[in-house]
């Protein structure tokens, strides 16, 4: 496994190095492209000054070539140098990605205070900007000896009007970028206006059955048009700004041409100064600005790259961190979880001496008062489960989790990078009975081969969790632990579900299922029920009686599990 | 299953849709143009003034050429400052407000479509134009509108100022107008599909990525990661493969975009050197011109590279403009009742869900209700037996295919009545709420979720209608009704969001209430606590109740039980349970 980077500054570093043979020859490139921009006025005044005014028809051909020669270098240099940076970008950016998920999904747990929404902001946003980094490095390398080709030329020219220049244009720049600072602070904070204008839409367009369901419709706009006319109102103060800024620029930059003007005019009066000279001094002046204002630029983006950096470096270092052995004080007295030749025994669980045992072959479902003790009970099977195969033990999460793809392949898990359908994937008719899925397999088109959205989006809530009933099921481990596996389905086809699920585990031969539910139809179905009071001692017995019993733990259960 | 989607607007109707706004801001726009104008025309007299000196000095002029000339410069400057920052001034107040009223209508669009086309056409379409086109049209508003009016004006101007220098060197200028129309044509028609392509690989990669993380626990407990990283690993790879392709493409159009500046830069040149061969122009002019020219490079290729977003824009248009265009088009509910205490009144509803009438494809075959105000009746069945549907008709949600599900007028009212479907909305919602499958919790505070049905509520009566549905939660939050919820905000479990939808109930105060599944996902225990909440928020009021569990039932004061589309059982619980039939059965395994 590769070295996580410690921090933002050494994940941009280590992704400069792995990036140098696209970069490098890039930012070369690209310099040759911003050199040629700034050699155009000069050009042109060379054009005028040799051929034009002498009025010579061989200097004009040669100029003509030469035009045509710095044209096509400009226009190669762009477009291989930045093909190049632009392909280091894409390529980091892809490998960021790769490195962040895969740390994501192999990882035991995602760290408690990150959610998924979190990682995946990180793992597509975030990698982005921090790969932007590269364009920005080759456009301020070729800035910076755009600028340089520049001040070379204009001190060859004519050294007075060229120091003028260099001196003049940096002192206008400063005097255009001082306000900036508060303007980009203007221009993010209308961003985030507008932002909150479309996740206010799409909270509107997401609740919209509720909405329309309760005749919501008048607040809902209300609310709306609030968000929406702030974002209006941040958007003219930030027009205002920038065409503020905008004009300020036009202004001092005029001013420096006026100077420079003034200057070569009067030098060129003097006679020290041809009048090529002239028009390339003063078309440069004008093209100076270009790669200072970009440098300015990149610097500001530079910053946004380097805190996305940041943010990646971290989610990397608490992700390794999550996957270290544990700590000595976060060695909880959990439940220690053991698999015998014949059960599965839970020590520890709810209190110091309890035992919960579910031998082979036996369906257990387990009711707790408390959602605590369910909890911990799931946290400590689920830790159990993560070092044995999937076809030992599998602690089946409640939430049901669906992929894209068919229901088959949702059922399998099997899917492939290519999106291929493996169509000869054997779901076994009794699983889809047992799961209640053959019912929703009528419903839908291509039976097995139904296309499920991402997230099963096109998919009920109770259809959902027979799909995932289906794939515990098929999974057949021999330890099946199963979570509240059917809230979300009518009363009729859980009661159906519940004697399928039984009977399929029982067929398979040596299996233990656990079940922590307090449904009647799996209470019923089940060889051995435990309560766990809040308070008390636990309670074990088959469903009929315990409800049966007439003392006040029997009355604690039915309470409990009536409904 | 249906996929009808919502209407695209044509662009002539978009436009139609966009004038009346622009015309209320005339005034903004002129202001815009004289100030665009001042702005572009200022440019121009820097080249001017070079080109000048390049005639005068050499000839012998004096200093005081040099000092005009910067005095030109200078006024100039003052011109442009103020042009661009007026211009963008008057520019701002025409482009956000316009915007800011368009999306608005489309959220409000989107609410008035009747509940029935949206299922038909699931929410997804329509969050995608309501929320993100939206946006993106408000991004361009805000980044692309300003550079692509500047750049226009910029190369409109500059144009008519290379013809008043020469006109001839105007007309060598306008090679540079099919060349780069070429460009585009090459350029638009081949873009088009690439950029689709990256969009559709980006949203399979956003939707990959999603997926694996947040089913990352279900990929953990079946030891599934390597395929679905693999999964994530493709689709990442093909968008970058995808993107460096459209980047080189976009790189091919700006070559051909140098090209044409120096093939026209190149004829400026030699026919200027033709004009002053033959006494008929200066040497100044043909600078002037050259450097006009050259001032033209970067507004041209800001036109071309945005183009792209300009287009795009122009979609997101035409499908907003499809969402408020049907709006506008859907027939208006304009029954009144004016009756208090109606009764519910559901008669033959058949329903399916096909567009042909004559299908047999029903979900309801004639199903008759009348639920007298006060009087609680449950439904039970399986899934697809049509209760869901069956609450939607009776909650004014969808229309019945035949049949009717009217409100009835009671006493001295009784023959006032009104088709749910024809009813005013405001009105039809004081008579009947629903709280459906889904529960959504909106980002705001807990006040602003609670008092949906009624905005203006005070916080006394959102606090009762919490207490009223036992949400004693409410009380113990740190900010009390201020408390952010929804997303972003604090999580709340299953039930407390259910909660916060009874609650809306209790506020909304309906003489109907339609509770479809309300206490599904809640789990055993949650499920306990919100029967009681339930029972709480239907108290003096009548209510068709979706029972998911019999317990629900068994407080009804009628059950239906219903198996493919039709009513098999009807009756109290006690008459059910001992008329031995079909709800008997399942009360016996349900209870034992």
């Amino acid at each position: 496994m590769p070295r996580i980077p410690s921090s933002g500054s050494t994940l941009l570093t280590r992704a400069a190095r792995r990036r140098l043979s696209l970069l490098l020859p890039g930012a070369v490139m690209l310099s040759l492209w911003q050199v040629c921009e700034a050699l155009v006025p000069v050009a042109i005044g060379i054009v005028v000054d040799r051929a034009i005014l002498p009025l010579s028809l061989p200097m004009l051909i040669v100029s003509i070539l030469g035009i045509g020669v710095l044209f096509t270098v400009l226009s190669l240099g762009y477009r291989f140098g930045s093909r190049l940076c632009n392909a280091a970008r894409e390529h980091e950016a892809h490998a960021l990605r790769v490195e962040i998920t895969h740390a994501a999904l192999t990882s035991a747990d995602l760290p408690a205070d990150r959610t998924s929404g979190e990682v995946l902001s990180i793992a597509s946003a975030d990698a982005d900007t921090a790969a932007m980094s590269f364009q920005q490095a080759g456009r301020g390398i070729a800035s910076v000896l755009g600028m340089i080709t520049a001040a070379v030329f204009l001190l060859v020219a004519d050294p007075v009007t060229g120091l003028v220049v260099l001196v003049a244009v940096p002192i206008g720049l400063i005097i255009v970028a001082l306000p900036g600072r508060s303007v980009s602070a203007k221009a993010t904070a209308q961003l985030d206006a507008v932002a909150r204008a479309g996740r206010s839409a799409s909270d509107l367009m997401h609740g919209l059955r509720v909405i329309k369901a309760m005749g919501g419709e008048d607040w809902a706009v209300h609310r709306y048009r609030q968000t929406s006319d702030d974002a209006a109102a941040a958007g003219i103060a930030t027009g205002e700004r920038t065409g503020r800024l905008a004009g300020l620029g036009a202004l001092v930059m005029s001013a420096v041409l006026a100077i420079v003007l003034i200057v070569a005019g009067l030098r060129l009066i003097d006679g020290q100064m041809s009048v090529g000279a002239l028009i390339g001094i003063l078309g440069m002046t004008a093209f100076l600005t270009e790669p200072m204002r970009a440098l300015a630029e990149i610097v500001g983006l530079f910053a946004q790259s380097h805190g996305a950096a940041e943010r990646i470096a971290r989610l990397l270092a608490d992700i390794a961190a999550e996957a270290e052995p544990e700590t000595p004080e976060a060695a909880a007295p959990l439940p220690t979880v053991t698999l015998s030749e014949s059960a599965v025994i839970v020590a520890g669980w709810p209190d110091g001496d309890d035992e919960i045992i579910t031998t082979f072959g036996e369906l257990t479902c387990i009711v707790t008062d408390t959602a605590e003790h369910g909890a911990e009970l799931l946290a400590a099977l689920s830790t159990h489960a993560r070092g044995l195969g999937p076809e030992t033990m599998i602690v089946a999460p409640h939430d049901t989790d669906l992929f894209e793809g068919t229901i088959r392949s949702n059922i399998t898990m099997v899917v492939g990078a290519d999106d291929q359908v493996h169509t000869d994937d054997r779901v076994t008719a009794e699983v889809l009975a047992a799961s209640g899925t053959d019912e929703l397999l009528g419903l839908v088109d291509g039976g097995l081969d139904h296309r499920i959205q991402e997230l099963g989006g096109n998919l009920s809530g109770g259809q959902r969790q027979r799909v995932a009933l289906a794939r515990a099921l098929s999974a057949d481990p021999a330890v099946l632990v199963l979570v509240e596996p059917t809230t979300a389905v009518d009363a009729v086809t859980e009661a159906r579900i519940a004697q399928g699920v039984s009977r399929l585990r029982r067929d398979a031969g040596r299996r233990a299922t656990v079940i922590l539910t307090s449904s009647p139809a799996f209470l019923a179905a089940a060889d051995i029920v435990v309560h766990v009071p809040a308070t008390g001692p636990i309670l074990r017995g088959r469903h009929s009686e315990l409800l049966a019993g007439d003392d006040a733990a029997a009355a604690a259960y039915r309470r409990a599990v009536t409904r | 299953m249906m996929h009808r989607t919502l209407s695209i607007a044509s662009r002539r109707r978009s436009f139609a849709r966009l004038a009346p706004l622009l015309r209320r801001r005339a005034g903004w726009i002129v202001l815009l143009a004289i100030a665009g104008l001042a702005n572009a025309g200022a440019g121009l007299v820097g080249p001017w003034a070079i080109g000048h000196l390049v005639d005068r000095l050499p000839a012998g002029a004096g200093p005081e050429v040099v000092w005009t000339c910067a005095v030109a410069v200078m006024v100039a400057g003052i011109v442009m400052a103020l042009g661009t920052w007026i211009g963008a001034w008057a520019l701002a107040h025409i482009a956000m407000p316009v915007v800011a009223e368009l999306r608005t209508e489309v959220v409000d669009s989107a609410l008035a479509l009747e509940s029935q086309r949206i299922e038909a056409t699931g929410t997804g379409d329509l969050v995608s134009r309501v929320a993100d086109d939206s946006r993106k049209i408000s991004e361009a508003a805000a980044q692309v509108l300003p550079l692509v009016v500047e750049s226009l004006l910029v190369v409109l101007v500059s144009a008519a100022g290379l013809a008043a220098v020469d006109w001839r060197l105007g007309i060598v200028g306008l090679v540079a107008l099919p060349m780069y129309w070429l460009t585009l044509r090459w350029y638009l028609p081949r873009s088009e599909p690439i950029y689709k392509e990256e969009r559709a690989a980006f949203g399979r990669r956003a939707g990959r990525l999603l997926g694996g993380l947040t089913g990352a626990a279900t990929l953990r407990a079946y030891r599934a990661e390597g395929g679905e990283m693999r999964r994530i690993d493709a689709a990442s790879g093909q968008a970058r493969d995808l993107s460096i392709n459209v980047f080189r493409f976009l790189t091919r159009a700006f070559g051909r975009n140098n090209r044409a500046e120096a093939v026209v830069l190149s004829l400026l040149l030699i026919a200027g050197f033709a004009l002053v061969w033959f006494g008929e122009s200066t040497a100044g002019a043909v600078t002037t011109a050259a450097l006009v020219f050259h001032r033209l490079f970067n507004p041209i290729g800001a036109l071309v590279g945005l183009f792209d977003q300009v287009q795009s824009a122009g979609a997101s248009l035409t499908r907003m403009v499809g969402v408020i265009d049907e709006a506008h088009a859907a027939p208006r509910r304009t029954t009144t009742l004016g009756a208090v205490s109606p009764s519910l009144v559901l008669k033959d509803l058949w329903f399916s869900y096909d567009d042909d009438p004559d299908s047999d494809n029903h979900v309801l075959r004639g199903v008759s209700l009348r639920i007298e105000p006060g009087e609680h009746i449950a439904v039970v069945g399986t899934t697809g037996a049509g209760k869901t549907t069956l609450a939607r008709i009776a909650a004014g949600l969808s229309a019945p295919t035949h049949g009717h599900a009217v409100l009835m007028g009671a006493g001295a009212a009784s023959d006032r009545a009104a088709e749910l479907t024809a009813l005013g909305e405001p009105e039809l919602r004081v008579h009947i709420a629903m709280i459906a499958q889904e529960v959504h919790t909106f980002s705001g505070t807990l006040r602003e979720n609670v008092s949906l049905p009624h905005p203006a509520a005070a916080d006394e009566a959102v606090m009762a209608a919490l207490d009223a549905v036992g949400a004693r939660w409410a009380r113990s939050l740190p900010k009390g009704l201020d408390t952010e919820i929804g997303e972003g905000g604090a999580r709340l479990s299953a039930v407390q969001e259910q909660t916060i939808a009874l609650a809306r109930l209790v506020l909304a105060d309906p003489d109907f209430a339609i509770l479809d599944e309300a206490t599904a996902e809640a789990g055993s225990a949650g499920a306990h606590v919100l029967e009681g909440s339930a029972q709480a928020a239907l108290e003096g009021r009548g209510a068709l109740i979706v029972a998911h569990r019999l317990s629900q039932a068994e407080k009804a004061d009628r059950i239906l039980v219903m198996e493919h589309g039709q009513v098999i059982e009807e009756g109290s619980h006690d008459e059910l349970v001992a008329g031995g039939g079909r709800y008997a059965a399942l009360w016996q395994a349900w209870s034992t």
